[in-house]
């Protein structure tokens, strides 16, 4: 009976394809949405990284965590190091961490961080090879970086201005080395440059000196071999508060160019400089002066605080009713195909009444002329449903291409699982439920009626 | 063999029908003959087990199929009684070898593809085997039906105006045939028509009136 069915099905390839093309839109769209979701969630959830809050400059508290926590969006702006340098030497008693970042600039859109080795530990990074950055001008790359961007230890390139990749924004100053490629982390850091604080400063002093056009004055020397740093980096506590800044003369209004070196001293001596934000994670979110710390910030300084859950739950929520409209839309070419699949199944029967009577007459029982039917229904949704689990998968490896280009975000086109099995079995019960009226019609066949030609 | 006792059947609340009583041995072949709306496609309806009759015996070899239901009618028919239609219909989607090989085995019948293609062969159509039926001549068509009623060695072979559309060539070349592959599987056969020609080709015929019964 099945290959009965099978060959029926066959011999009509414009209403098979109808059917098949209806039910595979509608299950495409919404695997396409389940996988979509799944992976914007993983990705999200994956860098949160147990950030308990972000601090930057005033503006749109979703936009400075997606700037500075996924690196998606622009910063809001900077704040000064004066402002945040009450934080930057924190409490080890309330905060476990508080990571600077500068950012700004980019490479082959592989956005350059400028923080401290606390933001790798922040997101449990490892080194693979090399070292992590020590100096000015040194940069260790994420997994990603590496592998699409091809860039390996001992590359030097110049970083542009923004976050696309734009060949007249070319700082033309001295090139970053890469001394140090991270382990695959499935975290933004696979994306991302990370240097010094002092590496994205110095660029950027660039940028404005050819602004005002007073370059000429200045002898870009980056070459920092001839400085000594006697100190070791070997985590990211830098609570180094003996470092020997020996011939570094903080007068805060030349560009005489100087040795930073990374410690939170050298960071926060620099008062007139800036940064894009600050990323706290508390010993205990519970602790009263962490819950008074985001209002604080926010009444008193011109600096804004942003929990990170609170905002991306609320991007998910605001994503959610795009999100409904699409799958009840999925839904309803669905129930369409299944509305065709039952019409198509109906009027083939008045047509073949003739050749059902026919498989009665040979031997079938009327329980049989139900399978049949009812097979033929099922074929069409399995077939429909698989073309559409792979329709859904070719439109999430698109989209996918083109999140990686414009976010540098790496989405996969996820695995065959459970959700996919779901969607299948739904589309079978459509299926079914499609076919069982007709089935009934060819259970129930007058073959007398049909025969005797009446 | 097929025999008929006291057969009689009433549509749903409508008028009833009696029939006469009759006998055919395998190998001998009967016309039923009569008027349009004398109950003849009632009668090889019946007689097929596709209606059940409301009074009287039919006896298939030795099977009362009055007393069968359902889907043990189903199979006695499939398995037992081939029938030709007036109409030459197929399972479309099938080539006719699929068609006959369905037939077996619907029936529950052991597929047989050496006896099914021999069959083709005899009636001259083997070169139609992987055909689609609708690709075919009527001729051709009927050649099909034909043994597709063979194709299970029925004990009876039901005929319903197998010759009604031929010229008078044809229409003997068809009995001759019909008669011919009877005996070849020991079918009794009844062909029901009201083409005029066949009665001087058939010694016995069961002639229908309206409720009046005549041998």
């Amino acid at each position: 009976m099945f290959k009965v069915a099978w060959k029926n099905i066959m011999h009509r390839p414009l209403t098979l394809m109808l059917n098949i093309l209806l039910l595979g839109l509608g299950v495409g769209l919404m695997s396409f949405l389940f996988i979509m979701n799944d992976q914007l969630k993983e990705k999200f959830d994956n860098n949160l990284a147990d950030i308990d809050l972000v601090v930057g400059a005033k503006g749109s508290p979703l936009q400075m965590i997606l700037c500075n926590m996924y690196h998606i969006d622009s910063p809001t702006g900077n704040i000064s190091i004066a402002e945040a340098k009450p934080y930057l030497k924190p409490n080890p008693a309330i905060f476990k961490r508080v990571v600077p970042l500068s950012l700004g600039d980019s490479h082959n859109g592989y956005r350059i961080v400028g923080t401290d080795h606390s933001f790798v530990a922040l997101y449990n990074g490892a080194i693979a090879s090399g070292k992590l950055f020590d100096k000015t001008l040194e940069v260790t790359i994420g997994h990603t970086v590496a592998v699409e961007g091809g860039l390996k230890i001992g590359d030097k390139f110049k970083s542009s201005h923004g976050f696309t990749q734009d060949e007249d924004q070319l700082h033309d100053h001295g090139e970053m080395t890469v001394v140090g490629i991270l382990k695959p982390s499935r975290s933004v850091l696979d994306q991302l440059i990370l240097t010094a604080t002092s590496t994205v400063w110095a660029a950027h002093e660039h940028v404005e000196e050819k602004e005002i056009q007073i370059e000429a004055e200045h002898n870009h020397e980056h070459d920092h071999e001839g400085h000594d740093h006697d100190h070791e980096h070997d985590h990211e506590g830098h609570d180094h508060d003996d470092h020997d800044h020996a011939g570094h003369d903080h007068s805060h209004h030349d560009h005489e160019h100087h040795v930073h070196d990374l410690s939170r001293e050298d960071l926060i001596s620099h008062e007139d400089k800036e940064i894009t934000a600050m990323l706290f994670q508390y010993v205990s979110k519970t602790n009263r002066v962490a819950l008074n710390l985001p209002r604080s910030i926010n009444d008193n300084t011109d600096m804004m605080a942003a929990s990170p859950p609170y905002e991306i739950n609320r991007l998910y929520s605001m994503m959610g009713v795009g999100t409904k409209a699409l799958q009840v839309l999925g839904f309803l070419i669905a129930l369409v195909s299944a509305i065709s699949i039952f019409i198509s199944l109906l009027n083939s029967l008045k047509e073949r009444e003739y050749e059902l009577s026919l498989l009665r007459v040979s031997g079938a029982g009327p329980g049989q002329l139900f399978s049949l039917v009812i097979f033929e229904g099922l074929i069409l949704a399995f077939i429909g449903a698989v073309i559409g689990l792979l329709l859904g998968r070719i439109a999430m490896y698109f989209m996918a291409s083109r999140l990686d280009i414009s976010y540098g975000y790496d989405f996969g086109v996820g695995m065959f699982g459970l959700k996919d099995l779901y969607i299948l079995l739904a589309a079978l019960a459509l299926g079914l439920l499609a076919s069982i009226i007709p089935a009934l019609r060819a259970f129930g066949l007058d073959i007398h009626r049909v025969l005797s030609g009446k | 063999m097929i025999r008929v006792e006291d057969l009689a059947y009433s549509y749903n609340n409508g008028p009833s029908l009696s029939f006469p009583d009759f006998e055919v041995k395998a190998d001998e072949a009967c016309l039923v003959l009569g008027q349009s709306g004398v109950g003849k496609t009632t009668l090889l309806h019946l007689l097929a087990g596709l209606m059940t009759p409301s009074n009287g015996q039919i006896i298939i070899g030795e099977t009362d199929i009055s007393q069968l239901s359902g889907n043990r009618m189903d199979r006695f028919r499939g398995k037992n009684v081939g029938i030709i239609f007036q109409k030459n219909h197929f399972v479309q989607s099938l080539n006719v070898i699929e068609n006959l090989l369905l037939t077996q085995k619907l029936s529950g019948v052991k597929q047989d593809l050496d006896y099914a293609k021999n069959i083709l062969r005899q009636l001259n159509i083997d070169q139609y085997i992987t055909k689609s039926t609708n690709d075919l001549s009527e001729g051709e068509k009927q050649r099909v039906s034909i043994a597709r009623s063979l194709v299970n060695r029925p004990k009876l072979i039901l005929a319903d105006e197998p010759t009604s559309a031929l010229d008078d060539g044809n229409c003997q070349a068809v009995y001759n045939l019909l008669k011919k592959q009877a005996k070849e599987v020991d079918a009794a056969l009844l062909i029901v028509t009201h083409d005029g020609r066949l009665k001087d080709l058939v010694e016995k015929k069961v002639i229908l009136n309206k409720n009046e019964v005549n041998v």
